[in-house]
């Protein structure tokens, strides 16, 4: 893990709180599903955002966050050419399977899949993805998913795809496709989903779980989640647990 | 130009701390620079058994500060003699224990265990709250802080450094106290109870509803503080509160601190403490200091 001052390439709204932001400079190398913590651009916040980690080369890197609150605001107002730090790569990361993987994300969750649903594809697996969204004007990343495998895409409200959540659309699928593992990032209800589905199915599966973060490294102990009775820190021990090992 | 300072006996290469909480057993930080650069590291607060902490939300920020209740989660102290201690001695700086409990024998127990290894000093943290004496924290009344100070003591062949909370009606009467139990040094401040609310869901933001506020926020509370504790004891001060930068650290020095305490900085930069060990010589420099000791106490008040 490296601390690094990148350069703002672009930062580009997606929809009403979605952001994408790409920043330039060295970049270290990432395991699938690390993430990165930025410092938030107002001399009076102390905290950096943790973010996923959407792309990354050895010259650039790409992440999606929302607009929550003043701090993520002031992220949104970054231009091209201004300096941000960013602490990276941090945590453990998606194992990667090389035969068959089911990816199943949920909104801003889909933003660390996708270097797992390619590190997949280029380990040889059979990778199948089901994204899902609020409604067709939130769905992100289709075209970049698509080339890793096979997409499903998913609204809520039914205005794109699948009409209801990737878990379901998984589920369905179920019949004729078994996976080795799932790998899954979104909100707690769509985690509960899928942890239900596979365990009750017997595939090991993987959530990367969120939570409020201080230092992103493992000292300060406030990110923590019980995992197998324990609290475990989601920044250094996570943000990837066996789906048996927490309850999200 | 001398930047090594001495604290109940030990030698320490810089005033350079890392406050208990927010730098681990220093494993974490060992991986982005030479922990052994710092004066010190001050670990994080120990209970005779392990201790989970709190459940929930831990940390939110504020301005120019964050709240945390993690609830001194820590493998124990048993625990951390066998698995943390060696690597903390291995790092090249001086490695302070924090010692906290729930009831007056736990400090007795902790303090006389602790003694028995090969760390430098020994920090007694009573501003946890819970414990005896009707639900008070033993760190708020002075009769309670002379009380705990002097059973931590009893057994204890390390120096012993109260660290005072600073949520107390007179911290100078809480600095008398802990020299009267027998305190060899004392550290202050510990961080401020504070709260967060969100307006949207009507519901306090941290999982155990308060917490304490610590960063550049507190800073002139902590400034204040430890002045007043100067001119209260005799004792060495190890000052804290809101430390960023080399001045930060000179300015609690120039209050009366011996040494100082960098604590939430770490957690918003990971090479805050060794930053601001870089920067202390180029603002000694500045300020015309030689020796960072003389400096200690000389405000013109």
């Amino acid at each position: 893990m490296e601390d690094r001052t990148l350069i703002v390439a672009a930062n580009e709204m997606l929809c009403e709180d979605a952001y994408l932001l790409e920043a330039e400079g060295e970049i270290p190398d990432f395991a699938p599903g690390q993430f990165a913590m930025l410092r938030v651009p107002l001399a009076d916040r102390l905290l950096r955002r943790p973010l996923g980690i959407v792309k990354a080369d050895k010259n650039a890197v790409t992440f999606l966050y929302q607009v929550k609150g003043e701090g993520t605001r002031a992220l949104s107002r970054l231009r091209y050419g201004d300096r941000i730090d960013v602490l990276l790569p941090l945590g453990n990361g998606f194992p990667v399977f090389g035969k068959k993987v089911a990816i199943v994300g949920g909104g801003f969750g889909v933003a660390p899949l996708l270097s797992a649903a390619r590190a997949c594809a280029d380990k040889g697996a059979e990778v199948r993805i089901y994204n899902g969204f609020a409604s067709a004007e939130r769905e992100f990343f289709s075209g970049l998913f698509s080339a890793a495998g096979k997409l499903t895409v998913c609204t809520d409200d039914g205005s794109a795809g699948f009409h209801g959540f990737p878990s379901a659309a998984l589920e369905a699928d179920l019949a004729e496709f078994t996976p080795e593992a799932i790998l899954c990032c979104g909100p707690s209800p769509l985690m509960r989903a899928v942890k239900r589905l596979g365990e009750s199915r017997g595939i090991t599966t993987y959530l990367s779980l969120e939570q409020r973060m201080g230092c992103g490294v493992g000292a300060c102990l406030t990110c923590t989640c019980k995992a197998g009775g324990h609290n475990k820190r989601v920044c250094k021990d996570g943000p990837v647990f066996l789906s048996t090992e927490v309850e999200p | 130009m001398n930047t090594s300072v001495r604290l109940c006996g030990v030698e320490l290469k810089n005033p350079i701390l890392t406050a208990s909480g927010t730098f681990g057993f220093g494993r974490e930080y060992s991986e982005f620079y030479d922990v052994g650069r710092l004066g010190g590291i001050v670990g994080k607060g120990l209970t005779p058994l392990p201790r989970e902490g709190n459940d929930g939300v831990r940390v939110a920020e504020t301005p120019s500060g964050m709240l945390n209740c993690v609830g001194l989660q820590n493998p124990g102290v048993e625990a951390f003699i066998r698995d943390e201690l060696p690597f903390m001695r291995s790092l090249g700086c001086a490695v302070i224990a924090n010692a906290a409990g729930s009831v007056l024998s736990d400090y007795q127990r902790m303090a006389e265990r602790l003694s028995d290894t090969d760390v430098d000093m020994i920090e007694l943290n009573i501003s946890c709250p819970n414990v005896k004496s009707g639900g008070m924290a033993f760190g708020v009344l002075p009769e309670t802080v002379e009380q705990v100070t002097a059973a931590a003591k009893k057994h204890c062949k390390k120096p012993l450094m109260v660290k005072l909370s600073p949520n107390v009606a007179n911290i100078a009467d809480n600095a008398r106290a802990a020299e009267a139990g027998g305190a060899d040094a004392i550290s202050l401040i510990n961080t401020l109870t504070g709260m967060a609310v969100d307006l949207k869901t009507r519901r306090p933001i941290l999982g155990n509803v308060t917490g304490g506020l610590s960063g550049p926020c507190v800073k002139p509370v902590a400034l204040a503080m430890v002045r007043k504790a100067y001119k209260a004891v005799k004792l060495p001060i190890v000052g804290m509160g809101g430390i960023m930068t080399a001045e930060d650290a000179l300015e609690f020095i120039l209050c009366g601190a011996t040494a100082v305490q960098v604590g939430t900085a770490n957690i918003s930069d990971p090479l805050a403490a060794v930053k601001i060990v870089e920067g202390l010589s180029g603002a000694m420099k500045k300020y015309g200091i030689n020796d960072i000791s003389e400096l200690t106490g000389a405000l013109v008040d």
